[in-house]
């Protein structure tokens, strides 16, 4: 009964299909025999990307893979990339997942760990650093975004600013600050502190910096805004907001700010990856997408457009953020995907 | 009356199935938190919600739902009394403009107001305002501006048809002001009262939008942030729970307030004048509320769009979303048009005992809160790919059925059935059964008599539902977000994700195209329900 119904749809579907007029069937008949049947079209190619890159960053990218490829595809945004994981993970070989694109490294990792993802392409491995992909090859990053914090030029005066991350615990930040602890950057900014610090001392840190009553945002370039229309002093966040928001809007009254003590906490590269799941349909076309996103031409459009870093080595860094980079924390990006302890942690401290 | 029910023709039999499907889609929420229940280790464990964590959120949502409650009550109760019971310039225009609320979607108004209050804003600036204008009391001022015309509306039909002899007869004994108001109008408003707290506690108790933008933590919210995880268990089952009291309110209340419709007074009543400042008073309470409402929200979106206009900021596209919404709307209301009509045609005319469970069965669907259909049906979905594994060829079976949007058009019809069934269900009950025989007597089968007998008589009724539930899903979002097939974005969640990314132009744009499509329709809607 089931396959009738299937059937019955799909025969209206050929149905409706064919233009030809009910009475103009002699048109068809007509046609020399000898004449070649037209070649047949070949079937549009198409790839299904879970994102948790938003769609205002990735769709530029994708429409260029598209003109270049002829591939469409067809993406699943969510700003959560904890949800798109854990639907991934349920979804299990059912998934139309072919590439699974994350914010961050931390749930690439939780992926990588339970055995949903398949190696990567070799060429696109070979293309990008060893600081931005995982040993066994089931992941890669696409680019590099620092953490920051930005600022209002307007209300905070350079000389206030904190020298480092574990300033933000002074109280003279008390109801100035915003932070976004449900988002992929900050969670993995704290499994880098859990593996700088150690777990207690981050406990601590957070306890403290909640205890100034932070702004609560869902994500980074909310915080942004509000430092420009002065709803928050500073906020805590990726440094590509700012440059993005200000090409739009050069009026935003906002600045970065990164901690000037060599290899302090704050100072951190956060890696936004990508992956194909292990039950993914279209494999060939994932990995055309992989290579193409560590390409030269999507490397520049990361740097160009959305001003991250990018994670080869013939494309340099954008100048307007180079300076960022020289007081790097040293964290190894296999531990910010180590987001199990990070996130029981918020969970514990009720910040989740 | 009784040769006429005897002669009212049994309904036919196909039509017990369908409305039994409808009634029974209420447990696909329950089906999917129960899967979600029974799924093995998630991928990241992390301790489940606190009990700590959970009741601030029940209190937070109570506390909503009983402010926003006695907001609207007030407001709606005084912009009804006015309009029919005083008289004075301008009061049919501002009695039209106070319902135009309606169309304005709460997250499009939150977003605005949360933009233009903040200390940089138009109003944050002039009031001197400090911080982020979000949480708690903005929530309630927005959703008291959207929840008012369900009560003004409401309160209006009450006291038109509270009984002029009563009032009369309670003047010749002396009563006057309070008393009167005591003896006479209290009686009469308190099961309306009742009525609109419960309704309005149970819109606000499900509101998502303007909670989220506001990030107002109440349960709705939270549900959503929780929705791929366990907790979503917890915090789905609790939802449920504390609408329960609600719904049993709402059913009960309305019979009430229905029954006190028999007691209409077809005499007009006499309207006191307003005069000198109670007029300029009425002026100033109108112009507020409609120009925060509507005005207000239009010349803002207006100043966004210019704004990103003059910047050169690169707009999000706006055709493929405008045609989403279109094509979105236009099938679901269909659908959803269709899944009342087996329903309202059994209660109208079915003998059967209990025949009314029905009609109790499809409101106790549409009264569930949006986001609680949406996250079951997703974890209804994410539940059936993993325990019931079906292939379709290359594909996963519910894959296909979730890019179709099969599980979206469930979702709409869960959420809106009940608007169908009640435009359709007096229409039904108003059919000539006298012209019906007439017909088959001649010898028309049963399908002839519908198409030309029934259904031109049900069109008007018919045509305004659709435009209802058109306009209902063009604005929805809770559903429409979680559960929208692969490529597709309307108007609804363009808004969203431009709010959510900061992106105040795109915010115009796409906003300024829903609100003034939604008005449209409001004011059509409006003119209708005088005539249909």
């Amino acid at each position: 009964m089931k396959n009738g119904l299937w059937i019955a749809l799909l025969a209206v579907a050929g149905c409706a299909g064919d233009k030809t007029p009910p009475g103009d069937k002699t048109q068809v008949t007509a046609k020399p025999a000898t004449e070649k049947a037209a070649p047949k079209a070949p079937e549009k190619q198409t790839v299904v990307v879970y994102s948790g890159r938003s769609a205002v960053l990735m769709e530029p990218l994708f429409e260029q893979f598209t003109k270049t490829t002829g591939i469409e595809i067809k993406a699943r945004y969510d700003k959560s990339t904890q949800v798109l994981a854990e639907r991934l993970a349920t979804e299990g070989a059912q998934t139309d997942a072919d590439v699974f694109f994350a914010q961050d490294s931390g749930f690439l990792g939780a992926l990588a760990k339970a055995g949903h993802l398949r190696p990567l392409p070799k060429p696109a491995l070979d293309r990008v650093g060893a600081h931005a992909k995982a040993k066994d090859g089931l992941w890669l990053g696409t680019s590099g975004r620092l953490r920051v914090l930005v600022y209002s030029p307007d209300r905070v005066k350079p000389e206030e600013l904190p020298k480092s991350l574990a300033d933000l615990t002074d109280p003279k930040w008390k109801k100035r600050l915003g932070w976004a602890p449900s988002n992929g950057s900050f969670q993995a900014h704290v499994s880098a502190l859990r593996q700088i610090w150690g777990d207690d001392k981050t406990s601590k840190f957070l306890k403290a910096v909640a205890a100034n009553q932070p702004t609560v945002y869902p994500k980074n370039s909310p915080q942004v805004k509000a430092v420009s229309n002065g709803e928050i002093d500073v906020g805590w966040v990726n440094h590509y907001y700012l440059h993005k928001l200000k090409a739009a809007n050069p009026g935003l009254k906002a600045a970065n700010h990164s901690f000037p003590n060599k290899g302090d906490a704050g100072n951190v590269m956060m890696i936004s990856g990508v992956a194909i799941p292990r039950h993914a349909k279209n494999v060939d076309t994932a990995e055309k997408l992989v290579n193409f996103l560590v390409s030269k031409a999507a490397q520049t459009y990361f740097k160009e457009k959305v001003y991250e870093y990018p994670t080869v080595s013939d494309v340099t860094p954008p100048a307007a953020v180079s300076g960022l980079v020289e007081n790097l924390s040293p964290v190894s990006q296999e531990a910010l995907s180590d987001v199990g302890p990070t996130l029981t942690m918020l969970r514990e401290l009720g910040l989740q | 009356m009784a040769s006429r029910v005897q002669r009212t023709p049994a309904p036919p039999r196909a039509f017990w199935l369908p409305a039994f499907l409808v009634v029974g889609l209420v447990l696909l929420p329950v089906v999917g938190l129960y899967l979600a229940y029974l799924t093995p280790n998630p991928l990241v464990p992390t301790p489940p919600l606190s009990m700590e964590r959970v009741w601030p959120l029940f209190g937070r949502t109570l506390a909503l739902s009983a402010v926003v409650s006695v907001s609207t009550l007030t407001l709606g109760t005084w912009l009804a009394w006015v309009e029919v019971r005083t008289d004075y310039r301008g009061r049919a225009l501002f009695a039209s403009l106070c319902v135009l609320p309606l169309a304005t979607p709460s997250y499009l108004l939150a977003a605005i107001v949360r933009e233009e209050m903040a200390p940089a804003g138009i109003f944050g600036r002039v009031l001197g305002l400090e911080g982020q204008f979000t949480g708690f009391w903005p929530a309630v001022l927005v959703l008291t501006l959207s929840c008012t015309p369900y009560v003004h509306l409401l309160v209006a039909a009450a006291l038109r048809r509270c009984p002029l002899a009563e009032e009369e007869a309670a003047r010749s004994l002396g009563a006057r002001g309070w008393r009167l108001l005591q003896v006479v109008w209290l009686p009469r408003l308190r099961p309306t009262w009742a009525f609109a707290l419960v309704l309005v506690g149970l819109y606000v108790m499900s509101d998502f939008g303007a909670v989220a933008v506001l990030n107002c933590e109440v349960l709705t919210w939270e549900l959503y942030k929780v929705r791929g995880g366990r907790d979503a268990v917890v915090l789905g089952v609790g939802l449920m729970l504390a609408v329960i009291p609600l719904l049993v309110g709402i059913r009960l209340l309305h019979g009430r307030t229905a029954s006190e419709a028999t007691v209409a007074s077809p005499r007009v009543f006499r309207r006191t004048p307003l005069r000198g400042t109670a007029v300029i008073f009425t002026w100033i309470v109108h112009c507020l509320f409609v120009g925060l409402a509507v005005l207000l929200p239009v010349t803002i979106l207006v100043g966004w769009l210019f704004d990103g206009l003059s910047t050169q900021h690169e707009f999000a596209g706006l055709w493929a979303p405008a045609l989403d919404t279109l094509v979105y709307a236009f099938v679901g209301s269909v659908v959803v048009l269709a899944a009342g009509f087996a329903p309202a045609w059994l209660v109208a005319r079915s003998k059967a005992r209990g025949i009314r469970l029905l009609e109790h069965g499809v409101y106790l669907v549409s009264a569930l809160p949006g986001i609680l259909v949406a996250v079951g049906i997703f974890r209804l979905v994410l539940g059936l790919k993993r325990s019931v594994p079906i292939q379709w060829g290359d594909e996963s079976a519910w894959t296909l059925l979730e890019a179709g949007g099969i599980f979206l058009i469930i979702a709409y019809v869960m959420r809106f059935v009940s608007q169908a069934y009640a435009a359709l269900s007096p229409a039904i009950q108003r059919l000539d059964i006298r012209q019906e025989e007439s017909a088959r007597t001649l010898g028309a089968r049963r399908w002839r008599r519908f198409w030309s007998i029934t259904a031109p008589a049900l069109a008007p009724g018919a045509f305004a539902a659709m435009t209802l539930l058109f306009l209902s899903i063009a604005k929805e979002l809770p559903i429409t977000l979680t559960l929208l097939p692969l490529g597709h974005r309307p108007l609804s969640y363009q808004v969203w994700t431009a709010q959510q990314e900061g992106s105040v132009p795109d915010v115009g744009a796409a906003g300024l195209i829903l609100l003034v499509f939604a008005l449209m329709l409001q004011v059509l809607l409006s003119r209708w329900r005088r005539h249909v």
